[in-house]
């Protein structure tokens, strides 16, 4: 509260308030310093500082600062401003001469200001007041009122947690679910599309097995192969022998290891056919019984039901269930593998070329196919990297030899122009894999002869173009002759074109009309 | 004594009158019965006839995908060459194909019982109602018969033929199915 003590009531309020600066304003407003350990200045209205009511100065210095006339007293307890407009500092004597006359005008300057200010001031201040308590009590009951249910989703969050916990312990008495009724549609959808998601993981599993296991079986005949060549230019003739030959043993080995992986992969193959199978018929006899539900009676469900859970825990694919057994028991016997290999050794052939051929091999499964007309034997490790090359054309000019099973596998190659001029006869055997070959253009340039049932097959092949420009006996040719007439585009030398002619009655070329399925 | 004539006279002619008109009450009551029975066999009649519809549909239904069961059967016996019986069962897909077939001949014979109960039943009202109409005739023309016998029997089979008709078509049992042997040797000879 500010109170004001007017000593000079002719003083001009006017004249005191243009007295005044902003400084002194800060002054009025703001008791800096009140708390402070020095007890705090007062300003002179000339901008000097003077120490406030200090308890510890010495006793002529408080009295020296103690105002003996009319002072303004700031509203806050204990300052008092005692303005010297002399510009003397509190240290001054108390008897100074222009004293008086400071204290005289000083405090009418502020009387008149302080005097308007509070005037307006006072009603608002304990209106401000009242309503400041006010808003107190009234947040204070609130408080009080609202403190039981302070917050209403921790009160929810309880109420439910209490509930989780009586329904945990109730959990054990419950009875166990019971099977669903014939008319619980969604219960038996969920059950049916369960079957169905099982059975599409058991089938893609079949896939991947089956997958595997052509890959154990092409591993084996590799190995067999290069193990054959080998037992033939070692001329290696017991098993005995071949077991302490470093190079043979490990392929011995490593052909009994994955014919044991590819035979053992049987065992999780047929339980995924049974599982499959057992799950599709439990579905279908469940379908047949709920068309019928609205019509019959005693139809089992509940029997329908356990039996299609049994099988959905039954066939889960688990690493257990679908295991090989072990290979050791799947191992076969070192002597029927040796025998065969024997076999094979006999009708393989040698050549000085081999160890070029298997350094383009090398880079053929590499991805490298720049030598690729250099091969001259086909081994079914270079037909399966090239089948999986994503080449469009192959050109091997030079490939004169091409085993039975390279010769399968090239023909699932997916190109178009398949060129194997090197080739100087072609067996029945391959020319049946050639006829079902998926490409455009077959060059065969280096058949002299074409044996009546080697021509037989090709003559189903679909493809477009067939060159046979090295063709000198015309045994096949009516076969030709029936390939060309289908719509296929024949290249042969002009002898055989006229023997063509001569079988066609025709005199000229038979006509190339666009036969239906023709690629 | 004249007017105890009069008054005798009058007592016999009401008397007389009474026993004609409650004669000819009781035969419109016999008439009203009739029609009334006619009317039951025709909604009798009527239920069975779609009863017979409904499972005739079933019928046909199961039978197709009986065939096509069947024509699994065919194309795994193609693919593995299996012909004898015991071999066959071996091969998943005709096992389970055949004990499919055999649960859908099941329903078919026993579909096939009920739809031939139901046309027995029409036959029989279409009896009754032939019946009736005769009486009907015959109550026209000499203004009686008796006919109480008759709708007792009626009232008897209708009561039999609607709570046939309202029980479900097909009660599921295992007895009575047909062999999976006879099933495979019937899908041989191609029946």
């Amino acid at each position: 509260m500010t109170e004001t003590l007017t000593a000079d009531k002719d003083a001009s309020p006017a004249d005191g308030f243009q007295a005044l600066d902003s400084s002194d304003l800060s002054d009025m407003t703001t008791p800096a310093g009140v708390d402070g350990p020095g007890g705090g200045v007062v300003e002179t209205p000339a901008g000097e500082e003077i120490p406030a009511a200090v308890p510890d100065a010495p006793a002529e210095t408080r009295a020296a600062a103690t105002p003996s006339g009319p002072v303004a007293v700031s509203g806050v307890e204990g300052i008092a401003s005692a303005d010297d407009s002399s510009g003397q500092q509190t240290g001054e004597p108390a008897d100074a001469p222009a004293a008086p006359c400071v204290l005289k005008e000083t405090p009418a300057v502020r009387q008149s200001w302080a005097t308007r200010v509070l005037a307006h001031m006072r009603p608002v201040l304990r209106v401000a007041c009242c309503i400041g308590a006010g808003v107190c009590v009234a947040s204070g009951i609130w408080l009080f009122m609202r403190q039981p249910q302070a917050d209403p989703a921790a009160a929810r969050s309880r109420a439910v947690q209490e509930q989780a916990v009586r329904a945990e312990d109730l959990q054990p008495i419950l009875p166990e679910p019971s099977p669903p009724a014939a008319d619980d549609h969604s219960a038996w959808e969920a059950r049916l599309r369960e079957i169905d998601a099982l059975r599409q993981t058991l089938l893609a599993k079949k896939e991947e097995i089956l997958q595997l296991q052509q890959n154990y079986h092409y591993g084996v005949l590799e190995v067999e192969e290069e193990a054959a060549r080998l037992i033939k230019s070692t001329g290696i003739d017991a098993l005995v022998q071949a077991l302490k030959n470093r190079q043979l043993e490990p392929f011995l080995k490593s052909i009994q290891r994955r014919q044991a992986y590819r035979d053992g992969l049987e065992k999780p193959l047929r339980w995924i056919e049974l599982g499959s199978e057992e799950l599709l018929y439990l579905k279908r006899r469940a379908i047949i019984d709920l068309q019928l539900k609205e019509i019959a009676e005693r139809i089992d469900f509940k029997s329908n039901i356990v039996e299609i859970d049994s099988a959905i825990s039954k066939y889960q694919p688990t690493a257990e269930r679908l295991a090989v057994g072990a290979p050791a028991q799947l191992n076969a016997s070192m002597d029927m593998i040796w025998k065969r290999l024997a076999e094979q050794a006999k009708l393989a052939t040698v050549s000085a070329e081999d160890p070029q051929d298997q350094e383009i091999t090398g880079e053929v499964c590499s991805g490298h196919l720049g030598r690729l007309s250099e091969l001259t034997n086909l081994t079914l490790r270079a037909a399966r990297c090239l089948a999986e090359s994503g080449a469009m054309e192959l050109f091997m000019n030079r490939l004169s030899r091409i085993s039975p099973a390279a010769a399968k596998k090239l023909c699932e190659w997916p190109g178009q122009w398949l060129c194997l001029n090197g080739i100087p006869r072609l067996s029945t055997d391959f020319a049946k894999h050639l006829s079902g070959w998926a490409g455009e253009r077959i060059s065969l340039n280096g058949l002299s002869e074409l044996p009546v049932e080697a021509a037989a097959a090709l003559a189903g092949w679909k493809g477009r173009q067939l060159e046979l420009m090295g063709l000198r006996k015309t045994t096949g040719i009516e076969h030709l002759a029936q390939w060309e007439a289908s719509g296929g585009k024949l290249y042969v030398p002009d002898g055989l074109r006229k023997e063509i002619a001569l079988l066609k009655g025709t005199g000229r070329p038979p006509a190339n009309p666009a036969a239906p399925g023709r690629r | 004594m004249h007017r105890h004539r009069v008054v005798s006279a009058a007592l016999i002619i009401g008397f007389t009158l009474g026993v004609w008109c409650a004669g000819i009450a009781a035969d419109d009551g016999k008439v009203q019965e009739l029609n009334r029975a006619l009317s039951d066999i025709g909604s009798a009649e009527q239920m069975l006839r779609q009863k017979t519809a409904l499972a005739g549909s079933v019928r046909q239904l199961l039978r197709q995908q009986a065939d096509e069961l069947k024509a699994e059967i065919h194309e795994a016996r193609r693919r593995t060459k299996v012909a004898a019986f015991q071999q066959a069962v071996q091969i998943n897909r005709i096992d389970y194909n055949l004990r499919l077939v055999q649960r859908l001949f099941g329903y078919i014979d026993r579909l096939d019982d009920r739809i031939g109960n139901f046309r027995s039943a029409v036959q029989a009202l279409d009896f009754y109602r032939r019946q009736i109409r005769d009486d009907m005739l015959i109550l026209r023309t000499l203004n009686d018969a008796d006919t109480a016998g008759l709708l007792r029997q009626l009232d008897a089979d209708l009561n039999g033929f609607k709570a046939q008709a309202e029980r479900p078509l097909l009660t599921a049992s295992a007895a009575g199915l047909r062999p999976l042997e006879t099933i495979w040797s019937d899908i041989l000879q191609g029946k």
